[in-house]
């Protein structure tokens, strides 16, 4: 574990270094200089990103479980959190989770202060049970939109309730929430952005730092760029997730073997 | 039809079903048995409750009153005051499930799985039939409706007919005691409903005790031994198919049959 995370730091560094001795030779000054730091803030954006991914469709798995199920004890309080998440701003959430629940310092919060006295893992938390919201609405709708029938096959042929979600409607809906869901990931790493006001020196809070040095404002054209690259690298990857899922006219199939 | 015990006996026995729908009673108490190897057609006019009899009996709904006895084995439900609603467990009631099985009229094949997946699917799932003799079944029931060659295609590159007989090969593929059709021809092209009646038909010539919904009253005078003509939530008449076909005693009965034939 801790091999990986030192051969990850190497990398990172690595190529951070080649990829700003690279560019050097076409870019002007004001990049070459900010570059190591322009790649420092857009690696802390991808491993918030990708970790907050994750989890946080971990947590949607859960979550739209509890959602979806007949047990009100269980429906309800999904239904409060998907509501609390997504009806608030992200930056509120933020900087409830840091700045208020941060004020109660260390005698407040006692063994939990390390964590929450660093924005990161604040962020982290934050960008994870948010996503995890709309994730599980998302996957709601793919669950709500399989033809009755689907499951009815499987209640007659007897599979329990468990096999019935992960055999037949969990593979359905994934398939039929993938698209929304692609969209969601961007929406997440356009809204990680957000971090950098909870001091996460992410892309965004680098850029920040880079432009109160210089005042020039082209520093942000910089960063939109680097944006520009990730959402790319995020929609490849999830079109290559997208295409190994693929099965023949599944899509055409849902709408047209509606009776 | 004189195996071990159950000679004169019936194998699926329905006493005095009820069902209710909000304020819509759809079943007042509908009683009747099937024995062994025998095919029973229910007919009747559309809104006669025939599905939810098919759906009550495999207890895709639940029947508010009665009793249903497969094989001498009565279904777990337990009457909690005037109700049934609650059952007793539900493991009981899908290992019942599991010896009824259930052919619907939209086939309602699993469109992400391939022809051959849907029908290993519940013997892996549910029988826990080790992979391999259930995919070995699973071509040999393909073989047996005439899709050798569709095994690998998903359930979107078959034609309806197709479609229908896959889903007969999956119900089959659960070793039922009881085959259960709900309208299996009425949602396809009429050039494709043969090739299905077809394989129902070789289906009751070798002896398999199924209840059809059918629209279909050639098929159900030929392969039924009895047939239950459904009016408004009871049984309005029953017979061999002879009788009802013929000389119908109900004026409902005649009407339904003089607006189909
Ligand atoms: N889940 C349900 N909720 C409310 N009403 C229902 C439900 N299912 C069926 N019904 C009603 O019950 C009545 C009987 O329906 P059912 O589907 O059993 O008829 P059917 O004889 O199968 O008709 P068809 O020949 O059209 O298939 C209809 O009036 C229908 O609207
Ligand atoms: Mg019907």
């Amino acid at each position: 574990m801790f091999d990986l995370v030192q051969t990850y730091l190497n990398l990172k560094i690595a190529a951070s270094d080649s990829i700003c001795s690279a560019l050097s030779p076409i870019s002007p000054e004001l990049f070459v200089n900010a570059c190591p730091r322009f790649f420092d803030g857009f690696f802390v954006t991808i491993e918030l990103l990708l970790l907050s991914s994750v989890l946080g469709f971990l947590i949607a798995l859960a979550v739209v479980l509890a959602r979806v199920s007949p047990n009100r004890f269980l429906s309800i309080p999904a239904h409060a959190y998907i509501y609390v998440f997504r009806g608030t701003p992200l930056l509120v959430q933020l900087w409830v989770l840091y700045y208020g629940l941060g004020s109660m310092g260390a005698e407040g919060l006692g063994p939990l202060w390390p964590f929450f006295k660093e924005g990161w893992w604040v962020g982290l938390l934050t960008l994870t049970l948010n996503t995890a919201a709309y994730v599980a609405e998302i996957l709601r709708g793919g669950i709500e939109n399989l033809p009755h029938g689907q499951v009815e096959a499987a209640q007659a042929c007897g599979m329990t309730w468990s096999q019935r979600m992960r055999r037949i409607i969990f593979p359905q809906a994934i398939r039929i929430a993938w698209p929304a869901y692609g969209n969601e990931v961007i929406l997440l790493m356009k809204a990680s952005a957000l971090v950098s006001t909870i001091t996460v020196m992410d892309l965004m809070g680098q850029t920040r730092t880079i432009f109160s040095r210089s005042y020039d404002l082209s520093i942000f054209l910089y960063g939109a760029i680097l944006y520009l690259v990730l959402a790319g690298l995020l929609t490849l990857g999830l079109r290559l997730v997208e295409a190994r899922m693929a099965i023949p006219s599944f899509t055409q199939a849902k709408s047209s073997r509606q009776p | 039809m004189t195996t071990n015990g159950t000679a004169g006996q019936d194998y699926l026995s329905v006493t005095d079903i009820h069902k209710d729908f909000g304020g819509l009673e759809v079943l007042k108490g509908i009683t009747f048995g099937a024995r062994q190897h025998e095919v029973v057609s229910l007919i009747g006019a559309s809104g006669s409750g025939k599905s939810t009899l098919l759906r009550c009996i495999n207890l895709l709904e639940i029947p508010d009153r009665g009793e249903i006895a497969v094989d001498g084995k009565k279904l777990p439900l337990s009457p909690s005051g005037r109700s049934h609603r609650h059952i007793t467990n539900q493991r009981d009631v899908r290992l019942f499930r599991a010896s009824l099985a259930m052919v619907f009229q939209n086939f309602n094949l699993w469109a992400h799985m391939t022809i051959r997946q849907n029908v290993m699917e519940g013997p892996v799932q549910v029988l826990k039939v080790p992979k391999a003799e259930a995919a070995e079944q699973a071509e040999a029931l393909l073989a047996r409706v005439g899709l050798s060659d569709k095994l690998d295609a998903y359930p979107a590159h078959l034609s309806g007919g197709q479609q229908q007989r896959a889903a007969i090969a999956r119900a089959l593929a659960m070793q039922p005691k009881i085959l259960l059709f709900d309208e299996p021809t009425s949602a396809l092209d009429p050039e494709l409903v043969g090739e299905v009646l077809a394989v129902m038909r070789d289906l009751a010539t070798e002896g398999r005790t199924m209840v059809v919904v059918t629209h279909e009253m050639g098929f159900a005078r030929e392969v039924s031994e009895n047939v239950i003509f459904l009016h408004q939530g009871r049984i309005g008449e029953q017979g061999p198919p002879e009788q009802i076909f013929q000389s119908p005693k109900t004026d409902a009965c005649r009407k339904f049959l003089a607006s189909v034939l």
